[in-house]
């Protein structure tokens, strides 16, 4: 049996250096690895570049402490919520390189990634001034000549998830509910080098056997629990997001952000 | 019966959906979210309604994916994975979506991503989602928003998120708007508004024909479904100015 790979939030966090290209799990405000950012942010890393599908408290959280100096994401905001404070704050100061990128070109970018190639074809975004923005190229279809978006490979340095199990060899327990983009954080995973996984609980094998899958042991670096490692972002299924909370941090970062994060940086009451 | 201008909005966009439409639902967006239910329960039986990925989801208040997503997602026929979603939309299989950009121009390009603010230096807002996607991709879209102004409906957009040319029809509180192939056209006013109200909330010049309808309204049957059924919490109303404060309050309230 393979050694274990249980370790904990602030040594899990010694994998992420200044400067990396961090990929982050979870979809708008669910399965958010919030704890990991937490503990990422207390040890002070700097000029973080942050890539999140459609992103909300993990990326104003982390911009918010001083970590970032780029993003790259289709969304960054708290849907009906509100908007992001920190990430707004920032990207309007220019303190931050905001790369913004479709759904399509973003989920295309990772496929390259997953399939090991260097960039994957898309018709989407055509038209859009993002194209110019993001320095995306097109390429010629060689059977039909049609010209189409070459969507660069997104290769995280490292990715964090967070899921509701695991065990110590770092088999993933898929999510017991399939909600919106429930196999999302598979795919950030599978794009990076390093992949750290916080879970609710550790578990015997057995246990995953049973359930099924998200990832395999040799796809992940390192496991951590984190007991209500999502909050105040909801683990579909096993809790919601907690919108009085989220709220309170949007009020206060409003305010200032830095002291918003440091009291989300407390944790769960 | 009475109703209100969210009320209205969502009927008319309900209106647009046809027999054998595939229509996709985004996120953060509950009166796009009512008006496909609406339309399935009162328009179009037959209609394809896939909620954020979830495929022919039951009838359920809009609210309950906003508070516990797993559960719509549960009681769909089946849920698309993350790249199932975009390639149903890439290969060209969604017909229609309700959208809620920041603007919509006089060429109908779309746009979600920045504004100018009024000293003229741009406003970040939190993104397009699959907006610069769908709008060269998806068969028609409607453009909708609680307001009409000419922020909302300039000239041109401040940004280029979303191409010009999927989108067909604009709903404002005001009145429906169509795509006529070249430029836009008053196709109805909504009950108590006036032409030169219409006229000058557009930054664009608005075809305006001899005469124009009045925007039908929702019957009584739509109305007791959307307050009973589809949205008892009023979530609606988190997309209008006036009703947003609220309808948070009660959104945290069911949280």
């Amino acid at each position: 049996m393979a050694a274990s790979k249980l370790t904990s939030l602030d040594d899990a966090a010694m994998l992420v250096g200044d400067g990396a290209l961090l990929g982050i799990g979870g979809v708008l405000l669910r399965r958010k690895p919030i704890a990991f950012l937490v503990a990422l942010a207390a040890a002070g890393r700097r000029d973080l570049r942050v890539a999140s599908f459609l992103a909300s408290l993990d990326v104003d959280l982390l911009v918010a402490r001083g970590a970032v100096a780029e993003v790259h994401a289709g969304y960054v905001g708290f849907e009906q919520l509100g908007f992001a404070p920190a990430f707004g704050a920032a990207a309007a100061a220019g303190e931050l390189r905001v790369l913004e990128y479709s759904e399509l070109l973003f989920v295309s970018g990772l496929r390259a990634s997953l399939a090991g190639l260097p960039f994957l074809p898309t018709r989407g975004a055509r038209g859009s001034d993002l194209v110019a923005e993001l320095g995306l190229r097109e390429i010629t279809c060689p059977y039909s000549g049609e010209q189409l978006l070459a969507a660069p490979a997104i290769r995280p340095d490292v990715c964090v998830i967070h899921a509701e199990a695991a065990d110590e060899h770092g088999n993933v327990l898929a999510p017991s509910t399939q909600d919106f983009l429930f196999d999302a954080d598979a795919n950030i995973a599978r794009a990076a080098e390093t992949v750290v996984v916080t879970a609710e609980r550790i578990v015997p094998t057995s246990e995953i056997r049973r359930g099924g899958a998200l990832l395999f042991s040799y796809e992940v670096t390192a496991v951590v629990e984190a007991p209500r490692g999502a909050w105040p972002t909801a683990l579909p299924g096993v809790y919601g997001t907690d919108i009085e909370a989220v709220r309170a941090y949007l009020a206060a970062a409003e305010v200032d952000p830095a002291a918003a994060a440091a009291h989300v940086m407390q944790g769960p009451g | 019966m009475n109703h209100t201008v969210d009320e209205q909005i969502t009927w008319s966009l309900a209106r647009c959906c046809r027999p054998g439409d595939v229509l996709v639902v985004g996120v953060a967006t509950p009166i796009a979210a009512a008006a496909g239910q609406l339309a399935r329960e009162l328009l179009v039986p037959d209609l394809a309604l896939i909620e954020a990925a979830a495929v022919d989801v039951a009838p359920h208040d809009v609210a309950t994916p906003m508070v516990r997503p797993e559960v719509v997602a549960a009681e769909a026929v089946g849920v698309y994975t993350q790249a199932e979603i975009l390639d149903a939309i890439q290969r060209g299989r969604v017909s229609l979506q309700f959208i809620s950009p920041a603007q919509v121009d006089g060429a109908g390009t779309i746009n979600t991503s920045r504004v100018r603010a009024s000293d003229g230096t741009m406003r970040r807002l939190p993104g397009g989602l699959a907006h610069a996607d769908i709008a060269c991709l998806i068969g028609r879209l409607v453009a909708y928003r609680a307001g009409h102004e000419r922020r909302f409906l300039p000239e041109r957009v401040d940004f280029v998120t979303g191409a010009a040319g999927r989108v067909a029809t604009i709903v404002t509180s005001a009145a429906v708007l169509d795509w006529d192939g070249e430029r836009w056209r008053l196709a109805s006013l909504h009950e108590g508004v006036s032409r030169e109200e219409a006229v000058a909330g557009c930054g664009f010049a608005l075809d305006v024909p001899e005469r124009v309808p009045t925007t039908e309204p929702p019957p009584p049957e739509a109305l007791r479904l959307l307050r009973e059924e589809i949205d008892p919490h009023g979530m609606r109303r988190l997309e209008t100015r006036e009703g947003r404060g609220a309808a948070l309050r009660e959104l945290e309230a069911l949280s």
